[in-house]
C-alpha cells in the first residue's frame, strides 16, 4: 500500500557487525506492551494508599467566598479533606512557569488548589483523601462550596480589552506582548506590503485542542518511612524536570526527590508539565508519611490537562508579480488560558521562527504576539508546539496567494523554495537552517499522488452543480526541532538549558547498559539507543540494555518533547559510546603492545593492523577492565564514560504533504480519498519507527484539520468533555497513508538525524484545510474554519452564496 | 466516572423483575446491555439505588415470524439483530439499522429493547420502528400490553411505559421487498446521528422516522402524504421537516439540521425508489 | 460493564493470549511485526478487539477492519499500522 511499506525484517537479532543503523528492526517495547505486562502508573499495586481526589470549580470564573469540608469528613473512608486555603502554607513556591519569555511577562501566582479564586472549570478548589477512588469522589460531592460567580472571558479579542480582568493582582489580562525583533528591516515590512504587486491579509483562528493521551494522567507519592526520601511516580514526560520543580516547589532537598516513570502512555505535550496533582500527592504523603495516590479520569484529563493550540494569527503576505515573498507580517493573539503552567507562555516563540515556511524570505519580516488569559483551561505545548500553528498560516496564506495570482499552488511554493545548494542557509530570522531539498520532497509527494492526473480529475468533476467537488492539498514545512542549543534558549528567556545526557557502560561480561536523560512514551527509545549503541560497539542490540525514567537511575536528563530525543539524546548516546571505545582502544592497545593508533575495530574485535593473529574482543576488553589486573597506568578501571552534548543548532526536518479530498456540497461532509507524507528526518536510525511517528502525527494534523475542538460555551465550560464529544476520529474515519522517501542528512551532528516526533502533525493540517478550500474555490469559498466540520463547511458555502447572490 | 453507590440484583424471569421493581419503586433501573444507563451512572447523571439485571433473560432474546410480523424480544443484542437472516428478508431497514448504532461493543452488548425503552431521539431503532409502524409490547404486574410505536415516545426519555413496565417485545410489520433506506449523517462512524433518516416506500405507500429532530423519535408523515398525493421524491423531501422541532448542538445548528433532514430523507427516498 | 454482570462467564483478557511457553498470540506477534502499536496503552483493547474481529469475519477487507475497530482509539499509530496487523493476522 505504501512506498515503504516492505515488512519489517522479523528477524530481531540483526547480525553484529553491522549495518544495524537503518534497519527496521522490530521493537524491544513490545512484548510486555502486548501481553499486559508493562505496568502504567495506575497499575501499581500500593498497599495502604490514600486515594486523592480533587473538587472542581464549575465555574469558569468566581470567587471562593468559603469551603466547607466537614460534610466529606463525615464520610467512613475518608481520611482528610483540605481547601486551598487549609494548604495555601505548605508551598515553597507556585506552580512553576519555566519560560518568563519577557522581562515584564505577567504571571498570576497560582497554587495546586485555587485560594479566593476559581479561574477556570475543572481549577481544583479542594481534595479529599480517603482508602478507596470511589469514596474519595462520593465525599466530593459532600464538600460545600459557596462562590459567587464573575462573568467568564472567552473570547480572545474580548479577554484583551480588559472589561473582566481575571486576575485583580495583575490589572490587566494581558500576559505579555513579544515580538521577533529584525535590527536593520525596521520599516521593509510595511515598504514591501505598499509595493508588492500581490498582498493577501487573511485571520487564522488555531482552535483550541485536547491533546487526548489514551492514558490519563496518574501519580503515586511513596514516602520513605524513615528520613525523608520520597518517590514519585509519575505519568509524565519530564520525570527530571518534574524532579527539580517539586524539589523547588515544596521544599524537599532535591537528592531526596526521586521521579520514576512507570510505563507511560502517550504525552503529546500533555505530560510535559508539573501538575498539581502531582505536588498534592507529594506534599500529602510526605506530611502524612503515608503513600498517596491520584488517578485521572477521562473528563478531569479533557478539563485540568493542558489544551493546546488557541491563537488569533493575522498575516499579511506580499509578493512580487512573479509570486516571490518580498514581506510577510504575523501578528498573534495567544490564548494562555487562566495561568502560565510550565512553558505556556513560549508555545507562540517556538512558532515564532518558522513563519517563513521553506521559502527564501527577505527580512521585511514583522512578528508580535500577544498573549492573553482566559478562564479556560491553560494551553500549554501540544506536539509541534508553536510550529503547527506556523506552518499552518504561511502554507494556508501561500494558498490563498496563489487562487489570487490565479496560478498553481505547487508551483508557488516551487518558485520561493530556498534551493537545495543555499544550505546552510541563514534564514531572514537569523537561524540557521541546516539541509534542505524541498524540491525533491514536493517531487516525491508530486509523483505519488500524480499530482497532474489529480488535477485533470478536478477539473472534470468540479463543473458547475456537482455536489461532489474535488480538493488537492499541498504543504510544505520546516521544523525547528531537537531543541535545543542552550545559549538560544537564554536568548528566548528560558530558565534551562537544551543539552541531553548519556552514560555508556560496558558490564564486565560485556553486555552493554546505555543510560539516557530522554523519557520514552511510546517513541521506541530502548529500541533505538539499543541500535546506535549495538552499531557502534558491533554487538547485538539485544545484548544492549536502556536505562531511563528513573531519576535515581538516570539522574541528568532534559527529557522527551520537541523532537528532541534523538538528536541530542540519541547524539549524545553515539558520542558517550565513542568517548568508550576511546578508552577500550587505550586498553587494547596495552594488552596487545600495539600503539593506538595501529588498532582497528571493527565486528567487536580490536586487531592490530599488519599482524592478523592479534585481536581482542570487546568482551576480553571488558573483562580487563573489571579485574583491574593488567590496565595501561593511571587508567581507571572501568569501561563507562558519561557525556552530556548541547546541540550547536537546531534540526531542522523538512517534507511535503499533499491530499485528495471530496467535499459534498449538500452535506459538508469531507471526505479525504489519498493521503501522501514526505518527511525528510535525515538519516534514519529505524524506519520503521520513523513512519509510525509520522502516521501518527498525520492523522492527529488531520483531527485538527477536521475533527477536534475544544467548546467552551459563554459561561465557560468545556461542551466537549468527554470523548463522545471531543471527536478524536477512530480507524474508520481516517484514510491510509502513503510515505515517501526522502533523506537529507544533518550536517549538525555525527548521526546526520534530524527528529520525527512532530513532523505529520505540523503538515497535516494545513495540507487538508488547503484540499478542502480548494474544493470550494469554485463557489467563492475564501475559506473555512477549523474544524472542517460538515457545520462549517456548509456555514462557509452558505455565506459564499449569500454574498453571490447580492 | 466513577458511579454512585447502588444496589444489584439479577432477575431470572421478566415476572421476578417486574416485582422487584415493585418492590424497590422509583430509586431502582432495569439494567439492559447498560450501554446508556452506565454512561450516565458514571458521569452522576443519573443515580439509581437498585440495578435490576436482566441482561441474562435469554428467554427474551429472539427473532421469530409471527404471522405478518417479525417478533423481536427485547433483550436481543444488536448485532443479532443486525446478522438476522430473518429480519434481512423481512424487514432489512431495520437489520441495517441496527448495524450502524455506535461500535462492535456498543451493538454486542445493547438491546433493541434498551434502546427503545431509554427513548432517546437521537437513537437510531426508535425512530426507525417507528417509521415501520411497529408495535411494542409491555409486561406489568398485570400482564401484558400492546403499544403502538407512534402512541410511545412521550417527551424527552420519556416513554409510554410504567416505572414497573418492562418492554418485553418489538414486533414489525413483514416488508418482504419493499424499498427501503437508513441514511445516518454522523462525524465519525461510532457516534450518535447528527441526522437520520429510516425509510421505506411500498406499493405507494411509505414510512419515514427521523433520528434527533425533535424531543422525540419524529414520524414524518407530511413527507408519507406528499408521496401518496403524488409529490416527487425531491418535493416530498421538502415536508421532511413539518413534524419536527430540533435543537442545535456542537454539531449542528437548528437550520443545518433542517436542512441536512431535507437532503438526508431526499436520498433516502430515492434509494428506497430504486 | 459491571464486573459484577460478568459473574460465572469466562473473560478473556490479554494476560491470556500468548501460550504458557511465552509465544505470543498470532495477533499479538502481526502487532509485533506491524509496529501496530507506540505507547502501548490502547494495544490490550485493540489486541482483543481485532481477534474477536477475525472470528467473526476470518478475511476482512481493509475497510472491514476500519469499521471493526471503530470502537477503539489510538492516539499514537494513526492506526495506519494497526489496520495493517490486523490484516497480516487475518491472512497468516
Ligand atoms: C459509545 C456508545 C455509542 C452509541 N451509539 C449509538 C448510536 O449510534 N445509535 C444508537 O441508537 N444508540 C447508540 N448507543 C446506545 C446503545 O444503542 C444502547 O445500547 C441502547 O440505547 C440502550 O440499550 P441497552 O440495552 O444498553 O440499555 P440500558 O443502558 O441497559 O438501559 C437503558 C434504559 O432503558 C431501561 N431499560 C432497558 N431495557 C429495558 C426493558 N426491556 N424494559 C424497560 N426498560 C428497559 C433501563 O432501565 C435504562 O433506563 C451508543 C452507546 C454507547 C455507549
Amino acid at each position: 500500500m505504501t512506498v515503504t511499506d516492505n515488512m519489517a525484517t522479523s528477524d530481531a537479532s540483526i547480525a553484529a557487525g553491522n549495518g544495524v543503523l537503518g534497519q527496521r528492526m522490530l521493537r524491544k517495547e513490545d512484548p510486555a506492551l502486548l501481553t499486559g505486562e508493562a505496568i502504567f502508573t495506575n497499575d501499581m499495586k500500593v498497599p495502604g494508599a490514600l486515594h486523592l481526589a480533587v473538587l472542581r470549580s464549575p465555574h469558569a470564573h468566581a470567587r471562593i467566598a468559603s469551603v466547607d469540608v466537614s460534610g466529606a469528613l463525615a464520610i467512613d473512608g475518608v481520611h482528610s479533606a483540605y481547601s486551598g486555603a487549609d494548604l495555601a502554607d505548605a508551598w515553597a513556591g507556585p506552580m512553576p512557569c519555566a519560560w518568563p519569555v519577557t522581562d515584564d511577562m505577567k504571571n498570576p501566582t497560582h497554587f495546586p488548589l485555587a485560594v479566593g479564586k476559581a479561574a477556570y472549570v475543572g481549577d481544583g478548589v479542594a481534595c479529599v483523601l480517603a482508602t478507596s477512588d470511589a469514596i474519595a469522589h462520593d465525599a466530593l460531592e459532600a464538600i460545600d462550596v459557596e462562590y459567587e460567580p464573575l462573568p467568564a472571558v472567552i473570547d480572545l479579542e474580548a479577554a484583551l480589552s480588559d472589561d473582566v480582568i481575571i486576575h485583580d493582582d495583575l490589572g490587566t489580562n494581558v500576559s505579555y506582548t513579544w515580538p521577533l525583533l529584525i535590527e536593520e528591516n525596521e520599516g521593509d515590512c510595511q515598504k514591501a506590503i505598499d509595493e508588492s504587486a500581490f498582498v493577501v491579509t487573511e485571520r487564522y483562528i488555531q482552535q483550541r485542542l485536547i491533546p487526548m493521551a489514551m492514558e490519563p494522567r496518574a501519580v503515586v507519592a511513596m514516602p520513605q518511612p524513615f528520613g525523608g526520601d520520597m518517590t514519585l511516580y509519575s505519568a509524565t514526560q519530564v520525570p527530571h524536570i518534574l524532579k527539580v520543580m517539586t524539589a523547588l516547589t515544596l521544599g524537599i532537598p532535591e537528592h531526596q526527590m526521586r521521579v520514576v516513570c512507570p510505563a507511560v502512555g502517550g504525552g503529546f505535550g500533555s505530560k510535559l508539565n508539573v501538575y498539581a496533582e502531582e505536588l498534592l500527592c507529594v506534599h500529602l504523603a510526605r506530611t502524612l508519611g503515608t503513600p498517596v495516590r491520584w488517578n485521572e479520569d477521562r473528563s478531569e484529563n479533557a478539563q485540568a490537562t493542558i489544551h493546546g493550540r488557541g491563537q488569533i494569527q493575522d498575516i499579511e503576505l506580499a509578493a512580487d508579480e512573479n509570486g516571490k515573498i518580498t514581506g510577510l507580517r504575523v501578528r498573534l493573539i495567544g490564548d494562555m488560558g487562566a495561568y502560565l503552567q510550565l512553558v505556556t507562555p513560549g508555545v507562540p516563540l517556538l512558532g515564532a521562527f518558522l513563519y517563513g515556511g521553506v521559502y527564501e524570505i527577505p527580512k521585511a519580516f514583522d512578528f508580535s504576539c500577544t498573549s492573553v488569559f482566559t478562564t479556560m483551561t491553560p494551553t500549554d505545548a501540544y506536539r509541534g508546539a508553536g510550529r503547527p500553528e506556523a506552518t499552518y498560516a504561511i502554507e494556508h496564506a501561500m494558498d490563498a496567494l496563489a487562487r489570487k495570482m490565479d496560478i498553481d499552488p505547487l508551483e508557488l511554493r516551487r518558485r520561493n523554495f530556498i534551493p537545495k545548494d543555499a544550505f546552510p542557509y541563514e534564514a531572514f530570522t537569523g537561524l540557521v537552517y541546516d539541509s534542505g531539498d524541498h524540491d525533491n520532497a514536493a517531487t516525491v509527494a508530486e509523483g505519488l499522488l500524480d499530482y497532474g492526473a489529480m488535477r485533470a480529475r478536478q477539473a472534470e468533476q468540479n463543473v458547475e452543480g456537482s455536489t461532489k467537488r474535488l480538493g488537492i492539498g499541498v504543504s510544505t514545512y520546516f521544523e525547528m526541532c531537537g531543541l535545543a542549543p542552550s545559549r538560544v534558549l537564554a536568548s528566548l528567556n528560558y530558565s534551562a538549558g537544551g543539552w541531553e545526557s548519556a552514560t555508556v557502560r560496558v558490564l564486565p561480561t560485556s553486555k552493554i547498559q546505555v543510560v539516557t536523560g530522554t523519557a520514552p512514551h511510546g517513541q521506541g527509545h530502548e529500541t533505538a539507543w539499543s541500535m546506535i549503541a549495538a552499531d557502534k560497539f558491533g554487538v547485538d542490540p539485544a545484548d544492549v540494555d536502556v536505562l531511563h525514567s528513573d531519576t535515581a537511575i538516570a539522574p541528568l536528563g532534559l527529557d522527551t518533547y520537541g523532537s528532541r530525543s534523538l538528536p541530542v539524546g540519541g547524539v549524545a548516546i553515539g558520542m558517550a559510546c565513542d568517548k568508550v571505545l576511546d578508552k577500550a582502544r587505550k586498553i587494547a592497545a596495552h594488552q596487545m603492545e600495539a600503539n593506538e593508533e595501529d588498532l582497528g575495530f571493527a565486528g567487536g574485535m580490536f586487531s592490530v593492523s599488519g599482524s592478523p593473529d592479534k585481536e581482542m574482543p570487546l568482551a576480553a576488553i571488558a573483562f580487563e577492565a573489571f579485574t583491574a589486573h593488567n590496565l595501561p597506568d593511571g587508567l581507571e578501571p572501568n569501561l563507562e564514560a558519561q557525556v552530556t552534548y548541547d546541540p550547536p543548532n537546531f534540526s531542522w526536518p523538512f517534507g511535503t504533504h499533499m491530499c485528495a479530498v471530496e467535499v459534498d456540497t449538500e452535506t459538508g461532509q469531507v471526505d479525504v480519498l489519498q493521503y501522501v507524507a514526505v518527511d525528510d528526518c535525515g538519516n534514519k536510525v529505524n524506519p520503521l519507527i520513523v513512519d509510525g511517528q509520522v502516521h501518527g502525527g498525520v492523522i492527529q494534523g488531520l483531527a485538527q484539520a477536521l475533527y477536534e475542538e475544544a467548546r467552551f460555551d459563554d459561561d465557560g465550560n468545556l461542551l466537549s468533555s468527554s470523548l463522545a464529544e471531543y471527536l478524536v476520529p477512530a480507524a474508520s474515519d481516517v484514510p491510509p497513508i502513503t510515505l515517501g522517501e526522502s533523506v537529507t542528512p544533518s550536517p549538525t551532528n555525527a548521526l546526520g538525524v534530524k527528529g520525527v516526533g512532530e513532523a505529520g502533525t505540523i503538515g497535516a493540517a494545513p495540507c487538508v484545510m488547503n484540499a478542502v478550500v480548494d474544493a470550494l474555490a469554485g463557489l467563492g469559498v475564501p475559506d473555512v474554519q477549523m474544524p472542517a466540520s460538515p457545520l462549517n463547511v456548509w456555514n462557509a458555502i452558505q455565506q459564499a452564496n449569500k454574498e453571490t447572490s447580492q | 466516572m466513577i458511579p454512585a453507590q447502588f444496589d444489584y440484583v439479577r432477575a431470572e424471569s421478566a415476572e421476578e423483575a417486574i416485582s422487584l421493581v415493585g418492590q424497590h419503586g422509583d430509586e431502582s433501573k432495569f439494567i439492559a446491555g447498560g450501554h446508556s444507563l452506565l454512561p450516565l451512572m458514571k458521569l452522576r447523571l443519573a443515580q439509581p439505588s437498585v440495578l435490576i439485571d436482566i441482561g441474562r433473560l435469554t428467554d427474551l432474546s429472539y427473532i421469530r415470524e409471527e404471522g405478518d410480523q417479525i417478533a423481536i424480544g427485547a433483550l436481543t443484542r444488536h448485532m443479532d439483530v443486525e446478522n438476522s437472516t430473518l429480519l434481512t428478508e423481512h424487514a432489512p431497514l431495520l437489520a441495517h439499522a441496527a448495524g450502524h448504532v455506535g461500535d462492535p461493543q456498543v451493538r454486542h452488548r445493547g438491546t433493541i429493547g434498551g434502546s427503545i425503552a431509554h427513548a432517546d431521539p437521537a437513537s437510531d431503532l426508535p425512530a426507525t420502528t417507528l417509521a415501520m409502524g411497529a408495535t411494542y409490547v409491555a409486561q406489568g404486574p398485570n400482564g401484558r400490553r400492546e403499544i403502538p410505536a407512534a402512541d410511545f415516545y412521550k417527551s424527552f426519555l420519556e416513554s409510554d411505559l410504567a416505572a414497573d413496565e418492562m418492554l418485553v417485545e418489538i414486533r414489525v410489520p413483514k416488508m418482504t421487498g419493499a424499498g427501503w433506506s437508513f441514511q445516518k449523517f454522523n462525524r465519525r462512524a461510532q457516534d450518535w446521528a447528527i441526522v437520520g433518516v429510516a425509510a421505506w416506500r411500498s406499493n405507494g405507500s411509505s414510512g419515514v422516522g427521523l433520528v434527533n429532530m425533535g424531543s422525540v423519535p419524529i414520524l414524518a408523515s407530511s413527507v408519507s402524504a406528499a408521496l401518496s398525493g403524488g409529490a416527487s421524491v425531491s418535493d416530498a423531501a421538502e415536508q421532511a421537516t413539518a413534524e419536527s422541532d430540533p435543537q442545535s448542538d456542537l454539531n449542528a445548528s437548528v437550520e443545518y439540521r433542517k436542512h441536512l433532514a431535507k437532503v438526508l430523507t431526499r436520498r433516502a427516498l430515492e434509494q428506497a425508489s430504486e | 460493564m459491571l464486573a459484577v454482570q460478568a459473574d460465572g462467564q469466562d473473560i478473556r483478557t490479554i494476560e491470556g493470549m500468548a501460550a504458557a511457553d511465552g509465544t505470543l498470540h498470532p495477533m499479538q506477534q502481526a502487532f509485533m511485526e506491524n509496529h501496530g502499536l507506540q505507547c502501548g496503552y490502547c494495544t490490550p483493547g485493540m489486541v482483543m478487539a481485532a481477534t474477536s474481529l477475525l472470528e467473526e469475519n476470518p478475511n476482512p477487507t481493509e475497510r472491514d477492519v476500519r469499521i471493526g475497530l471503530e470502537g477503539n482509539l489510538c492516539r499514537c499509530t494513526g492506526y495506519h499500522n494497526i489496520v495493517k496487523s490486523v490484516l497480516a493476522a487475518a491472512s497468516a
